[in-house]
């Protein structure tokens, strides 16, 4: 449905611009009250043009291939020599405390100054190592409060 | 004659009561591990009469990512936590009333999936 309307806002975009350019004299809009509605600011227009469905689907071809590319969110840069050698860190200590059965208040201390450097995307592997370890009974807490 | 002495006079009299009218319940903090599930009240986590019990929020704001975890442990020492790192879920954990229900669930990466809260005047507030 979502796709549905999109295709429709685009669609009514692209008719608009198409009757506005080159047969204003021939277009008659109406405005969609709830289409407004719902979509804020965005208006939507409903022209009817005279044009069948392959030239509509021709134009919306031809404004796609104008847009510009939509870009991927860009990757988050290489860590740092430091925030790597923190992550070894890290994930030494949250091995070695599995292999050993407890997480201790003093690990977590180490935890904590270790993370602090690391990227998104460390800090989430060593929090999805440790996490379920704590879950499953691998690891036991030897103290009250957040493993973390 | 005295606030002080009408108000005894009425007591003496049996004329006095004090009403706690409303609906109240207690929610102490339950992990089910089996569904990656757990509940409770903070403020009933609290006056538990276990000395275990609790229910903890950690924010943590580092230079490269924020994260929140939740904690919770009941009246037996069970314990099970979850962490996030999703901005409108640790919004909303940050923001989280102090005698709240809150309920959490997880991923097997430990990962909060769901966090739900919930406010309610049957809840207690906390007491010392």
């Amino acid at each position: 449905m979502r796709n549905a309307v999109v295709l429709a806002l685009v669609a009514g975009g692209l008719v608009a611009g198409y009757v506005a350019g080159s047969h204003g004299d021939r277009a008659r809009s109406v405005t969609t009250p709830a289409v407004v509605a719902a979509h804020g600011a965005t208006e939507t227009r409903i022209i009817h043009t005279g044009a069948d469905e392959s030239e509509l689907r021709a134009m919306i071809r031809d404004e796609l291939a104008r847009a510009p590319a939509v870009r991927a969110a860009p990757p988050e840069p290489e860590p740092s020599a430091q925030a790597q050698a923190a992550f070894e860190t890290a994930r030494s200590l949250v091995a070695s405390r599995i292999d050993a059965g407890s997480w201790r208040e003093a690990d977590r201390d180490a935890l904590r100054s270790a993370i602090a450097t690391l990227s998104h995307d460390q800090f989430e592997q060593i929090m999805s190592s440790l996490f379920p370890a704590l879950n499953d009974g691998r690891l036991k807490l030897t103290f009250r409060g957040a493993a973390v | 004659m005295s606030f002080k002495m009408v108000a005894g006079l009425l007591v003496a009299a049996g004329m006095a009561t004090v009403v706690h009218a409303g609906v109240k319940g207690t929610q102490g903090v339950v992990v089910d591990s089996t569904n990656r599930e757990a509940y409770g009240v903070m403020a009933d986590a609290r006056s538990d009469s276990s000395s275990l019990s609790r229910i903890t929020i950690v924010v943590e704001v580092a230079p490269s990512f924020t994260f929140a975890a939740v904690v919770f442990t009941d009246a037996t020492g069970n314990s099970a936590q979850c962490y996030t790192m999703n901005a409108s879920q640790i919004q909303w954990l940050a923001s989280l009333d102090n005698d709240a229900y809150i309920d959490v669930t997880w991923d097997t990466t430990g990962e909060c999936t769901t966090i739900t809260t919930e406010n309610d005047s049957a809840f207690s507030p906390k007491e010392p």
